[in-house]
């Protein structure tokens, strides 16, 4: 059943929807792959770059559905570009003449076909090299013969993977229901040799393409986004647990591709948006602040995972001129929103505006003593979905939230990090005394790889007061102290991670990561 | 399988569930002014305590049980299933008001706040000596205390009610009364001067 689940996805699917999959295929082969075009189609006709296990560069563009001739002839320019053009990456030797392939999920029809030959016997003749082809069949066989292994055999589990395949990609990421099918695919409580590490990783990519199609073709970016780096946390989680960095290093870097492409696509949407109107239903005036909020957050933090990640055109002075525009609208409406107003205060920072950025600080900070210390309800923890938290607002919860939240933050023990940090001692001594009465609350999982899940099994969850008399010098030390062994390896590895990290977790922010990644981002 | 409507089922089994909690959560006043902390993750929890210490806390089983025969259950209505219901959740309030009551008693003993009467009557000295061993906290605003609760069994209740409105107009015990205030009032203030940023 899975089976027709995955033909029915390689129809349906466009070039950006199996890209990701085809270059976790190349991958298990023993290519290297070196250039996924996020940018558009075709870039010189190559939509990805790879060297062959033997070391020969290779191009591949990529189609979907049957080439007539009459297609053929308009793509025929491309396909040139495709073969003639040398691959232009520093890390390929141009002296060495490239391979190229034509990829379609559909057929080629016969006439083209018999061109191809044609044109490929000519080529031979001048010392050219030749287009390769690979079509629809042989791409079902190498997606099904690669996840056949693992493919999920439970009828409970199939049934699973089918709901989420056929889930109406306009909504939100069903976060809890998409971390359970990692499990499924690649459960981590048991013991794997390297090898099959390697193709469980591999497999979490190409399930997490499958299920992630739906927001694809509903261009959800934000939805999409979070799928991708839900599926690099898990991989992540995974070569932590079975320190396996280097083995499943291109499985990772596959999300992390995909992820990038679904933010920079959320980017684009945002900030061409004229008013981030979504549709124009009459409801839009409950919605709006919480959209506007959320691409605030996505935005900055997409920035700054460029910026960590050492890319040179990180600042982007539209996502500074999207903040002017709707700085009114957004708010902080749960713990689960400070991620975002942190991406923005790193970001404010990064492009030197230092003053707006200690601003939105401290507004967050005020913003959780008015909840905790005045209204006396505090702001719904970061374990609550967005939606949850709008149904809350709104009186549309489907189950009622038990849990108070009143005088208890899982936020504020690391905004008084970074108050210690930046040296705003002034403010913190005139906000000391609302403070000491409201409890941190901080988790911390007994497994580092614990931290890239969306649950720990494992873990003790800590509330304590603030000391009621502070010794500023003494924050400040600890404000400014690491301690390596709280930190995961994996943070190391993919610093650029964490901050989209906490976007989908937000309950994974915690001080000492907060203190990591400020140095990081210092650092960019 | 017989003809089922499982959906239906679900949903009521949902509707009956959230009907528990609420009474739970509602069915004990003392209980009902708990603030409740949900833990999603992990299998360890530490808390913290206003004076600045941290404890671990075990996790306890709240459960009830109620059992219907087979010959009866076809004839239950929706107004026995509530009424049972609602019995479960009176046992349930009630085990953790005494599993409450029994971890405030540990803890006014480890900090020797406990007021042993010796089984004679509750006097009007022993509620001031209790209202002299707590902190009291004061609204910042209006300067009013947040009085605690007192709790008491119902018989102690119905003993002292009348008492209870004596004291209230007895002039001597006013003053009194105000006095600790006054003292629990410079308590709060300085306990409140000391939550400052120091050097």
């Amino acid at each position: 059943m899975i089976e027709r689940a995955i033909e029915n996805w390689l129809n349906n699917s466009d070039e950006r929807g199996y890209q990701i999959p085809f270059c976790q295929l190349l991958s298990l082969r023993g290519y290297k792959i070196i250039h996924i075009s996020t940018h558009g189609p075709f870039e010189q006709g190559k939509d990805i770059i790879a060297i062959a296990p033997d070391g020969i560069p290779c191009a591949f563009q990529l189609k979907t559905g049957d080439i007539s001739l009459d297609r053929w002839r308009k793509i025929r320019p491309e396909i040139e570009e495709l073969l003639d053009i040398p691959i232009a990456h520093p890390s390929v030797d141009k002296s060495i003449p490239h391979k190229s392939f034509l990829v379609t999920t559909g057929n080629l029809s016969d006439p083209v076909r018999r061109e191809i030959d044609d044109r490929n016997e000519q080529r031979k003749r001048k010392n050219k090299t030749i287009l390769e082809t690979v079509v629809g069949g042989q791409l079902l066989q190498d997606f099904i013969s690669t996840n056949e292994k693992f493919l999920p055999q439970d009828i409970s589990d199939i049934q699973f993977f089918l709901d989420l395949y056929t889930y109406d990609g306009t909504n939100p990421l069903p976060k809890e229901k998409f971390a359970k099918l990692f499990s499924l695919i690649f459960p981590l409580n048991k013991e794997e040799n390297k090898k099959n590490i390697i193709r469980l990783a591999a497999n979490n990519v190409i399930f997490s393409a499958y299920v992630l199609s739906p927001y694809e073709k509903s261009k959800n970016y934000w939805s999409l986004g979070d799928g991708w780096i839900m599926t690099t946390a898990y991989l992540i989680a995974a070569a932590e647990k079975h320190n396996s960095y280097k083995e499943i290093a291109s499985s990772i870097d596959l999300s992390l591709k995909a992820t990038e492409a679904a933010l920079s696509n959320l980017q684009k949407e945002a900030i061409e948006s004229p008013d981030l109107i979504q549709g124009g239903s009459l409801f839009e005036g409950m919605i709006f602040p919480f959209r506007a909020t959320i691409l605030m957050g996505y935005l900055a933090a997409y920035r700054l995972f460029i910026l960590v990640k050492g890319d040179e055109d990180g600042c982007d002075d539209r996502v500074i001129d999207f903040y002017k525009r709707y700085e009114k609208d957004i708010k902080l409406f749960s713990e689960g929103a400070v991620p975002f107003f942190l991406s923005l205060f790193w970001y404010l920072k990064k492009t030197g505006k230092d003053e707006e950025a200690h601003s939105i600080l401290l507004r967050v900070i005020n913003s959780i003593i008015h909840a905790n210390r005045d209204q006396k309800v505090g702001l719904i923890s970061p374990y609550y979905e967005v939606e949850t938290v709008i149904r809350n607002y709104i009186g549309l919860v489907d189950k009622p939230i038990y849990e108070t939240f009143v005088d208890n933050s899982y936020s504020l023990g690391f905004l008084i990090t970074l108050v210690a940090r930046y040296g705003l001692r002034d403010f913190l001594a005139s906000k000391w005394r609302p403070i000491t009465h409201i409890q941190l609350s901080e988790f911390t999982p007994k497994y580092l790889w614990e931290t890239f899940l969306y649950r720990a099994e494992h873990g003790k969850l800590e509330t304590k007061f603030p000391n009621q008399t502070q010794s500023w010098s003494r924050l400040v030390e600890e404000a400014n102290k690491i301690d390596e062994k709280e930190m995961p390896k994996g943070l190391k590895e993919y610093p650029q991670f964490i901050v989209l990290l906490w976007l989908v977790f937000p309950h994974r922010m915690r001080p000492c990561f907060v203190k990591f990644l400020d140095e990081e981002i210092d650092k960019a | 399988m017989l003809p089922d409507f499982p959906k239906i089922i679900s949903e009521l089994n949902n509707l009956i569930n959230i009907r528990l909690r609420n009474r739970v959560r509602t069915g004990d006043p003392v209980i009902s002014m708990a603030h409740y902390i949900s833990q999603h993750e992990g299998d360890q929890l530490v808390l913290g305590t206003i004076d600045g210490n941290q404890k671990e806390t075990d996790y306890k089983n709240f459960e009830s049980v109620f059992r219907i025969s087979r010959d009866k259950i076809k004839s239950l209505t929706i107004e026995d299933i509530l009424k049972k219901v609602d019995f479960v959740a009176e046992e349930m309030t009630g085990h953790m008001a005494r599993t409450m009551f029994a971890s405030i008693e540990q803890a006014v003993k480890e900090n020797r706040t406990e007021i042993d009467q010796d089984g004679k009557p509750f006097t009007f000295e022993a509620f001031l000596e209790g209202l002299d061993k707590i902190w009291i906290d004061f609204d910042e605003k209006t300067g009013q205390p947040h009085m605690p609760s007192l709790v008491m069994h119902p018989n102690l209740y119905a003993k002292i009610k009348d008492k209870l409105l004596e004291w209230e107009r007895n002039e001597e015990y006013r003053k009194r009364f105000d006095e600790i205030m006054k003292r629990k009032y410079k308590e709060w203030y300085d306990r409140e001067s000391n939550r400052k940023l120091v050097e």
